[in-house]
């Protein structure tokens, strides 16, 4: 036996022969030589148990009841001789491990161990081919060649030393002899024990969960490694210890554990014979091309290591991704989140068993679920809704239609439906304009009869009228005037009507009145009612005549629109057609109705076609026409002249945009009530008739009156305001009528009326307050513009002095645009009574924020958020706490960990 | 409407079929958003960012929640205001008089109705306090009382002796501030005079702004001045140049003042705004002067008064209530009943502001009245929380009852007409750390926090880059006598943080080269003590 050794090299020195050729056995050789030691122990000595480390522990633990004698203690003398003996390997092991960094050793589970020492392996095989015959075995092998390289030698030198060993391992089948490097089973499986117990920790640091990690360690190995086909060897080959493999050991490269028949088995170990030796060494020739005849040489330890490292990572990766759906829940939870967490029995979160979800084809994750499932779609009772039918569009013909056609269709019966409905809409348009056509003359009648009457009673002479009309013109000069004026000019060179409503309506105006004045000077009449029909463009400026012949012959066109495409389903059934026939009954009448008062309307004008208003200026005043009076005495006519009065006075009350028409007759006609005939110096010759009642209406006396005041002093104060202030629409603008100010409280009224006008007559000036406001809003809308500003600085890059035109001097001018609010775009755009300031405060600024806070898109999301309630007074007790909740509460108790997923 | 076949028409015709629960729901959720809602909805749909549109979803239902508890929690409120109500056509609401009114109600209300005969220092301006409880009641003569009016107990009296213009609680029953002949004084409680705000002067008319703290004047130059009564200093003063101004009201909604003047202007403003640039609106209501105003929680209405026209202005309708004589002040409850005094009368009008229907009904006739027995009114104010309306005359102080008219549900959190001294004082300290700030006062109060919507050029033009860094030693010499001039100060405050920087290096200099200044003058002053033989012996130090 070789005695102890701390080195290798010095004894390889020291000892020759065949000794030291069986301590210097390489491992390889060492690990299949212990292998096949072992195996052939067996086949010898069968169930007789080596009395390895292990088993003489239990030994020593079956004996502990029986005291120990003194041969025990021989015995357990010799162990330790023995053991004595088993050390020097491991010994060596570490002394090798402290002494040459280089050399690297290997071993795998099986105890098959390795050393790689790149520089002395070589020494090592010389030693190994060189000494390991020594001269006791070259009488053995005389006829024996080493045909090929050292490989072979080594390889038969290997099988030598196997058949050496045979009788050595049958000599002393102890652990001392299985070889410095190999490993007895019953350490193997210590190892494999701790290993596994290793792994299980590391894993249960991964993985919360032993248990489950201990049933599918196996397989997740197997997961994991995959790809990895060696890896997945050595797996197997380690489940055969019952124990997970260790994945610290470095040991890529693993013998294959495919059963092979061995000499042994064959029994031809002992074959001396040399044929058959050379045929036997065929076919070891063979296997050693099977199998690697040497274990590769590992990776690199770092490079191992950066494979393990990634196959962790993934690993890792992959039990932590099991966490993220509940991990994601609970942060997309709006309520908070409240520790301990509700445990269930079963420990699993996902049951939850407070709700029972409706089962449908998708949850039905149990087996019995999924049968009775299975069991209602068979029957009929499937829970699953089937897909919609489309609608199909079948027309008469039975083909199908599409969509759009189905459509077109149908908007062709609306169309076909209504057909009586749109002449309807129609006749009524021309029958309105006819009205208000024969009714506007009607009114001019009454208005030259009543002033008649009065001219007759004395109330007004001519002196007077004259006066006004004098007056009349003369504001139409004034008018005239203005088309020279600054204004006008400006309005012109800017092109400002083209985008100011003001200006525009100004501009058309001053064209209006001059052209109004043109007439008169020649002694044409003037078409004041022009502008009642600003609405029908289309004959505004188009005399009476044609207006009624352009009437008649629109009445004509509708009768020509009868009814003659093709009838809908619906339009041909019974009902329909009888209310279809009475609409279209009532609409003739209509239509009929209105011939007849066109034609009536026509005899008038031919009778007074030879009117006074063709004669200029020395008619004025004389406007009478007997005929008038006789016609207002006809009773037909005298219906519609109240009615007439009706509208007229409704309109005044509600305050119409003047029309010129009562701009300028106002004055006359439109008088302020008084009953008990007290004018003062400013008051108007009254209006006989009427009566109490209207009197009690009109709360907001003679505003058109005040109207004409605004304009005129609008236009007379200040002549550079460009439109005359517009007269306020105000058609909410009713006044409430008091009921309740019935009989006593009346008899006051009419004084604190009459002050009231006085009031107002003598001092019109109040006005001033409204021109005023519009002249100081036309101000701020021209300060607020945009504005175009010259930067030009004088003499800036320019020649001076004498001999430089004005072309040159003007050659440079610099223009800068400077932002503004247009004036169409301001707040109080079209309010003509409000000045909004569109200037910013600046002390406001501070409070705005000045960029748009991360994570929002747009300014409506970011201010939105902000105008959630959070204050108590602003909102429920119970909206409140819910908003102000914090998001994480922590009660007291145990807090058990989260359920772990469990997919 | 009726089409020929005898269909009917239907406004919004319901097109798809939805379950009478599902219609119910919307219906409420309708009605909640209605009246408590914030603004619209942001469109969530179409947000590209997964963790935004959450955000924002959740955001939504938060908002949608708050309003739907909001409108559930409203039948908590138990108090329900009733009305007078005619039980035939014929009858008449404003045939009915006080005493008979007296003679129904309980007799805790019936003694809410009360007159006090003051004939003597009239005509008499005055105010409730925030809660209701105290009444602060100005003669025009001098005579400032103040008391709790329902217990009938007189808090304190006094004479000024001079003219008095106006009076206004300030945020408690602690403190009033009169407007007398030049300046505006602040009283305690029990008529101790506290301050004489003297930059104030010939104020007409008080306001008090109770979440910014602020006493708004307006004196005869047509001056609109801001007094913080927190801290005492005079926030912003500006010129409305319009003269005399007729009348001052405040918006609760906004904090926004409004001024009516003389031409017919009302124009409405901030303590942000300047003279030079104007109102924030200015709004021509009518001819003539605008006499009093009142603004009913920033809502819609505004009431203004005319020579013989009352005008109510809601969104943009103008409405005109009938009044026989100029029309001296006016004034709307917190229901939406709106008084006017006039001439010796008061009418009380009912319904003229219904919130939510599509279409104003015109009111046809008033709802009370009070008057007509030589009492001239000067002003009518309605109790808060109270069915009472307080109107000062010429011959003292009349509170009559108005059912209906007060807000019947209060908020005991924001004022208590019940609170004891402790509750009053916590309410004091806890308005104050939620002072708003001056600045904070727009048209629009929901502006805070919202984006600047200037583009950063024109932020950029108007930092003033080009504005020269302060010369510290001009800064110094602006004060530089005295025991507190501003050296003085400066090195006062900095030898204790001993930081030496330039500007300190400087000031050094400045006040060594004092110093020598100083010591030379004291030489010279020596020198010509001893005359000019001896002055050479002068002792330099």
């Amino acid at each position: 036996m070789p005695g102890r050794q701390s080195h290798g090299r010095p004894l390889i020195a020291a000892n020759g022969g065949a000794n030291k050729v069986k301590n210097k056995r390489s491992k390889t050789k060492a690990t299949s030589k212990a292998m096949n030691a072992y195996a052939a122990a067996q086949a010898e000595v069968g169930d007789q148990q080596k009395l390895t480390q292990r088993y003489r522990q239990l030994d020593a633990d079956l004996n502990d009841g029986t005291p120990r004698g003194k041969h025990a203690r021989d015995d357990d003398d010799d162990e330790d001789d023995e053991e004595d003996d088993a050390p020097p390997r491991k010994l060596r092991r570490g002394a090798q491990r402290d002494g040459e960094d280089d050399v690297e050793y290997g071993s795998d589970s099986s105890g098959n161990s390795w050393r790689v020492n790149p520089v002395n392996d070589e020494d090592d095989e010389e030693i190994d081919s060189d000494e390991a015959f020594g001269e006791s075995d070259e009488e053995r092998f005389e006829n024996f060649k080493f045909p090929e390289g050292k490989k072979k030698k080594k390889k038969t030198k290997k099988k030598q030393a196997e058949e050496d060993d045979e009788d050595e391992d049958i000599v002393d089948a102890d652990g001392a002899s299985l070889g410095s490097d190999a490993i007895d089973l019953a350490d193997a499986l210590d190892m494999s024990m701790s290993d596994d117990d290793d792994d299980a920790q590391e894993e249960d640091e991964d993985e919360d969960d032993s248990d489950i990690e201990g049933e599918n360690s196996g397989d997740e190995s197997s997961d994991v490694e995959s790809d990895d086909q060696e890896e997945a060897d050595i797996d197997a080959w380690v489940s055969q210890f019952g124990g997970a493999k260790d994945t610290k050991e470095d040991d890529p490269q693993m013998p294959t554990s495919k059963p092979k028949l061995g000499l042994k088995e064959l029994g031809l170990l002992g074959v001396k014979d040399s044929e058959l030796k050379k045929s036997l060494k065929l076919m070891t020739k063979d296997e050693r091309a099977n199998k690697k005849q040497k274990l590769e040489v590992p990776l690199a330890r770092r490079a191992q290591a950066k494979l393990d490292r990634s196959v962790a990572y993934d690993k890792t990766n992959e039990t932590l991704g099991r966490w993220l759906d509940t991990v994601k829940a609970m942060r997309r939870t709006d309520t908070s989140l409240v520790f301990p967490l509700p445990q269930h029995e079963t420990g699993l979160a996902r049951h939850d068993n407070s709700e029972l979800a409706p089962l449908n084809q998708k949850t039905a994750g149990t087996e019995l679920e999924n049968t009775i499932m299975a069991i209602m779609e068979e029957s009929g009772l499937s829970l699953s809704a089937e897909p919609k039918e489309k609608a199909v569009v079948v027309d008469e013909d039975g083909q199908t239609i599409s969509r759009k056609a189905m459509l077109q269709q149908k908007r062709r019966e609306r169309d076909l439906n209504s057909r009586e409905e749109a002449r309807a809409k129609r006749i009524k348009k021309i029958k309105s304009k006819a009205y208000h056509r024969v009714h506007r003359r009607q009114r001019e009648r009454d208005e030259i009869k009543e002033r008649e009457i009065m001219a007759a009673s004395g109330e007004i002479d001519s002196e007077d009228e004259r006066e006004t009309l004098d007056r009349q013109r003369a504001t139409e000069r004034m008018g005239a005037r203005h088309r020279e004026s600054k204004w006008a000019k400006q309005a012109n060179k800017n092109g400002r009507a083209a985008w100011d409503e003001d200006v525009r309506v100004g501009v058309t105006d001053m064209a209006r009145r001059d052209e109004e004045l043109r007439r008169r000077i020649e002694g044409k009449p003037v078409n004041n009612g022009s502008d009642d029909e600003s609405d029908d463009s289309d004959d505004s400026a188009g005399s009476d005549v044609d207006e009624r012949v352009k009437l008649l012959h629109q009445l004509k066109k509708i009768d020509a629109m009868e009814d003659s495409g093709p009838k809908s389903k619906l339009m041909n059934m019974d009902f329909m057609r009888k209310a279809e026939a009475r609409r279209k009954q009532e609409n003739d009448k209509l239509v009929a109705n209105m011939r007849q008062e066109l034609a009536s309307d026509a005899e008038d004008q031919s009778e007074s076609d030879h009117g006074p208003e063709d004669i200029g200026r020395r008619i004025f005043g004389q406007a009478t026409n007997p005929k008038h009076a006789l016609q207002a005495s006809k009773p037909n006519k005298k219906a519609k002249a109240e009615k007439a009065d009706q509208v007229q006075e409704d309109t005044s009350n509600i305050r119409e945009p003047t029309a010129s028409r009562s701009k300028v007759l106002s004055a006359s006609t439109l008088q302020i009530p008084d009953v008990n005939g007290t004018t003062g110096a400013w008051s108007q010759p009254t209006a006989t008739g009427t009566s109490k009642k209207q009197r009690g209406k009109k709360t907001w006396p003679s505003t058109d009156v005040l109207d004409i005041d605004i304009n005129s002093v609008a236009v007379s104060a200040q002549p550079l305001v460009p439109a005359p202030a517009k007269t306020k629409t105000q058609k909410n603008g009713d006044v409430m009528q008091a009921e309740y100010s019935s009989d006593d409280e009346d008899q006051h009224m009419p004084v604190q009326f009459r002050e009231q006008e006085l009031i107002e007559r003598a001092f019109g000036g109040l006005d001033v307050f409204e021109a005023e406001f519009q002249a100081e809003k036309d101000a701020a809308i021209a300060e607020d513009d945009e504005k175009i500003v010259e930067t030009t600085l004088p003499g800036w890059g320019a020649w001076v002095g004498e001999g430089v035109t004005k072309r040159e001097k003007n050659h440079r001018r610099f223009f800068t645009k400077q932002e503004g609010v247009k004036p169409d775009s301001r707040k109080d755009f079209q309010k003509d009574r409000v000045i909004v300031n569109e200037k910013r405060v600046k002390k406001n600024d501070k409070y705005l924020a000045s960029h748009l806070p991360h994570q929002y898109e747009s300014r409506a999301q970011y201010e939105r958020s902000l105008r959630l309630p959070i204050g108590p007074e602003f909102m429920t007790k119970q909206s409140f706490q819910d908003a102000t909740k914090p998001r994480v509460i922590i009660k007291q108790g145990i807090i058990a960990p989260i359920s772990k997923p469990t997919h | 409407m009726e089409t020929d076949n005898g269909a009917r028409v239907v406004d919004q015709a319901r097109t798809s079929l939805v379950p009478k629960h599902e219609r119910e729901k919307r219906r409420r959720e309708k009605e909640a958003q209605r009246d408590y809602g914030r603004g619209k909805r942001v469109n969530t749909k179409n947000i590209k960012d997964k963790k935004l549109r959450r955000n924002l979803q959740a955001l939504e239902s938060k908002y949608k929640a708050a309003t739907l508890k909001a409108k559930d929690a409203e039948i908590l409120l138990e108090g329900t205001s009733g009305y007078l109500e005619p039980e035939t056509e014929l009858e008449r609401t404003y045939k009915v008089r006080q005493d008979e009114i007296q003679d129904s109600v309980s007799i805790a209300t019936a003694q809410k109705r009360f007159d006090l005969t003051l004939n003597e220092l009239g005509p008499y301006v005055f105010d409730y306090s925030r809660n209701g409880r105290d009444l602060l009641l100005g003669g025009r003569k001098g005579h400032i009382a103040s008391m709790d009016w329902r217990q009938g107990k007189l808090n304190c009296e006094f004479q000024v002796n001079e003219i008095v213009r106006d009076v206004r609680w300030l945020h408690t029953n602690q403190y009033m501030a009169v407007a007398q002949k030049k300046n505006v004084y602040i009283y305690d409680g029990s008529g101790v005079e506290l301050h004489c705000l003297n930059q104030h002067r010939e104020v007409s008319h008080l306001e008090f702004l109770p979440y910014h703290f602020l006493l708004v004047t307006l004196g005869a130059s047509g001056h609109l001045k801001y007094q913080d009564v927190s801290t005492g200093q005079l926030v912003t003063e500006i010129a409305t140049k319009l003269g005399p101004p007729a009348s001052l009201a405040q918006n609760p909604y906004n904090g926004v003042s409004f001024t009516g003047h003389n031409n017919g202007q009302i124009q409405l403003w901030s303590p942000s705004c300047s003279s030079s640039n104007g109102p924030l609106v200015k709004l021509l209501a009518h001819k003539g002067p605008v006499r009093s105003m009142s603004i009913d929680r920033g809502m819609f209405a505004c009431s203004l008064i005319n020579n013989n026209q009352c005008l109510l202005k809601q969104r943009d309708d103008i409405w005109y209530l009938p009044v026989k004589t100029p029309a001296s002040s006016v004034a709307i409850s917190d229901r939406g009943v709106t008084a006017v005094g006039w001439g010796t009368h008061t009418t009380m009008w009912q319904n003229l502001f219904t919130k939510h229907a599509a279409e104003q009904t015109k009111v046809q006739s008033p709802y009370l009245t009070w008057g007509g027995e030589g009492r001239r009114v000067e002003r009518v104010k309605w109790c808060p929380l109270e069915d009472v309306l307080g109107i000062g005359h010429d011959e003292g102080f009349s509170s009559i009852i108005v059912p209906g008219a007060g807000e019947p549900n209060m908020d005991v959190m924001e004022v208590n007409p019940f609170e004891t001294v402790k509750e009053r004082q916590n309410t004091e300290v806890r308005s104050l750390l939620n002072k708003l700030q001056p600045e904070m006062i727009a048209l629009d109060p929901s502006f805070i926090g919202n984006l600047d919507l200037r583009s950063e050029e024109q932020r950029q033009t108007e930092r003033d880059l080009d504005a020269k860094p302060v010369d510290v030693a001009t800064e110094i010499r602006k004060k530089a006598r005295g025991k507190n001039s501003t050296l003085r100060r400066y090195l006062r405050k900095q030898r204790a943080k001993n930081v030496i920087d330039e500007k300190r290096l400087k000031v050094d200099e400045i006040w060594k080269e004092q110093q020598l200044q100083k010591r030379e003058q004291q030489q010279k002053d020596k020198e010509a003590d001893m005359g000019p033989a001896l002055a050479r012996f002068a002792k330099r130090d």
